[in-house]
């Protein structure tokens, strides 16, 4: 590996990453401000969580998807295509329906329900995710075939979609939730959201590293990595827990938004190769940057009018697949 | 004395409720070169996997002297290295990259590359040819640069065993002469190698023929052998002919 080169990248990504940060920091719905004013309540309450938060599930969704390409062997894997974003919809719908009927009984949450609330979110959604994910690779019958994959995992997502509906349907009053959390929203990100995600973070990164010699293995094939000494049916089972948490943790804090894990770790390719620890943290950091980016577009382009911040990802990540596709490195996709 | 790197006794292999290996009875000499042929679906990449313990099997099979089912895995990595058919990179990895996960059975999960494995690396990629390719990425490869780079992948585990599968499919001459050398080369340095073979002319540059036809084992033989000539002509429909030419035995179709 050209450490130098991934060292450059990995300064940069941290450079930016801190840019995109301060550029959160001193965006409102009034537009842009030139300094950052940390007495100001807005800054404290508001904008310090929702652009930590943001840059945060980023760094998580960039990270379950260079996970998701590396186990499975396939560019076009991510969180996503494989159900497990919608998997984790229907978790969170499930616990938005719950949560509301919990509301309901007890007329308020205290702080102890909103902490619990919080962490029954994430793990509704780690649960919902888990069980797309092993739905899909069911339905294909293992991870090898990589169509076979790809097209399972458009089915599970299909048919979760459709039951997450039907509990919408069911639980009306989650309507204005499940909207907010299907256009993928970082305006309600809180100091707690933000401390679950960076704690999850930090244990996903740290286990999927010290995994990371199954991801370079098996880059050669599976037999490859088995006559390599690596135990790969536990070893890939940890990591599909690991992508399943990282994917769960974002989308249950900041809904769906699109692109971002299949994005983050292509851009790092066609910059710098290596192994798969490095390529984990840089998409990891990518992808912070990108949605922190997105976040603060999304905010300023048409300010004071706030556009969904997984509109816009989806918009940027479609254009910028659709130019890697036509590009002349595409054969290398 | 002979000794035997690899010895299987009653080996059979069931895939899907198919048996695909009928009681396989095998003595794989140790610092020899081993050559497996026969018609396409006689179970030869069935047996190489067999013998490498990346597929069940029932039967007995020992590797230097232990039984495989009593190694662990990193034991057998180390004890075996592996080379699969058409074995190939996803994304851009570089040259370096690749030799570099042969070291993979050394190293442990929580620590990285040792300066010994950068360095055993380094001296695969010298006497390979492929130091001026290090930073090259496989896909920007030729076919034949791509299969001495995953030569070097397997034998930068410095195994004693190596088995290889189709390792010179699709190869040019002079890649394939490379490769001659550098299995007699290993040889010489007592190192065991099993390799599965569609070209039967190199075939027979071997030490010890395997002969195989529907999952069974037909005749182990030396390639001067000439029971293994009669095999090998019958098995293959007795449509080629096998002629001593400039001291070397040659295969030709009829």
């Amino acid at each position: 590996m050209n450490l130098s080169r991934a060292t450059v990248f990995t300064g940069s990504l941290l450079a930016l990453s801190l840019m995109a940060v301060a550029m959160g920091l001193m965006t409102g719905s009034l537009g842009w401000a030139w300094h950052i004013d940390w007495q100001d309540p807005i800054v404290q309450d508001i904008r310090l969580p929702r652009t930590l938060g943001a840059w945060l599930a980023g760094a998580l969704l960039g990270l379950a998807g260079a996970l998701a390409q590396g186990l499975f062997r396939n560019p076009l894997a991510d969180p996503y295509l494989l159900g497990s974003a919608s998997g984790a919809s229907l978790g969170v719908a499930l616990a938005l329906a719950m949560g509301m009927w919990a509301y309901a009984e007890a007329g308020q949450f205290s702080y102890a329900m909103q902490w619990g609330f919080r962490l029954g979110l994430t793990g509704m959604a780690f649960v919902g995710a888990w069980v797309a994910v092993l739905l899909t690779l069911m339905l294909a019958r293992g991870a090898e075939q990589t169509l076979r994959l790809l097209l399972a995992g458009v089915v599970v997502g299909v048919v979760l979609g459709a039951v997450t509906s039907l509990v919408t349907l069911a639980f009306p009053q989650t309507l204005p939730a499940m909207q907010s959390f299907l256009l993928g929203n970082t305006s309600m990100l809180s100091g707690q959201a933000c401390m679950m995600m960076g704690a999850i973070w930090l244990v996903c990164l740290v286990l999927s590293c010290l995994l990371s010699p199954l991801l370079d293995g098996l880059r050669l094939g599976e037999a490859t990595a088995q006559s390599l000494g690596l135990q790969v049916k536990p070893l890939r089972i940890l990591l599909l827990a690991v992508m399943g948490l990282a994917t769960a943790s974002a989308v249950a804090q900041t809904g769906l938004i699109a692109f971002v894990g299949l994005v983050a770790p292509h851009l790092v390719r066609s910059r710098v190769q290596g192994s798969y620890a490095s390529l984990l943290l840089l998409s990891s950091l990518m992808g912070g940057v990108l949605l922190t980016t997105a976040d603060v577009l999304a905010r300023g382009l048409w300010a004071p009018q706030e556009l969904p911040v997984g509109v816009l990802t989806g918009v940027l990540g479609g254009g910028y697949l659709l130019w890697r596709l036509h590009s002349p490195s595409a054969k290398t996709m | 004395m002979k000794t035997f790197a690899i010895k299987t006794k009653d080996l059979q292999v069931c895939i899907d409720k198919t048996q695909v290996l009928h009681a396989m009875e095998l003595s794989i000499e140790a610092g020899q070169w081993t050559c497996v042929v026969g018609p396409n679906g006689a179970g030869k990449s069935t047996l190489l996997k067999a013998l490498a313990g990346l597929i069940p099997s029932t039967g007995e099979l020992t590797v230097q002297g232990k039984p495989l089912s009593s190694m662990s895995d990193k034991d057998r990595a180390k004890c075996m290295a592996w080379l699969g058919q058409q074995e190939s990179g996803t994304d851009d990895l570089s040259v370096q990259d690749v030799l570099m996960l042969g070291r993979l059975p050394h190293q442990s999960l929580w620590a990285g590359a040792s300066a010994q494995d950068q360095s055993i690396v380094q001296s695969w990629m010298d006497r390979l040819q492929l130091a001026h390719l290090q930073n090259r990425s496989l896909l920007q490869l030729s076919g034949g640069e791509r299969q001495r780079v995953l030569l070097g992948r397997a034998l930068a585990v410095q195994a004693p065993i190596l088995l290889m599968d189709e390792p010179i499919a699709n190869v040019d001459i002079p890649h394939q002469s490379d490769w001659l050398q550098t299995v007699k080369q290993l040889t010489q340095q007592q190192t065991t190698v099993v390799s599965v073979l569609h070209d039967l002319n190199l075939a027979m540059r071997a030490d010890h023929v395997v002969l195989m036809h529907q999952g069974r084992l037909v005749m182990q033989a030396s390639p001067d052998d000439p029971l293994l000539h009669e095999a090998l002509t019958d098995v293959f429909e007795r449509r080629m002919s096998i002629q001593r030419v400039a001291d070397q035995w040659v295969v030709l179709p009829i």
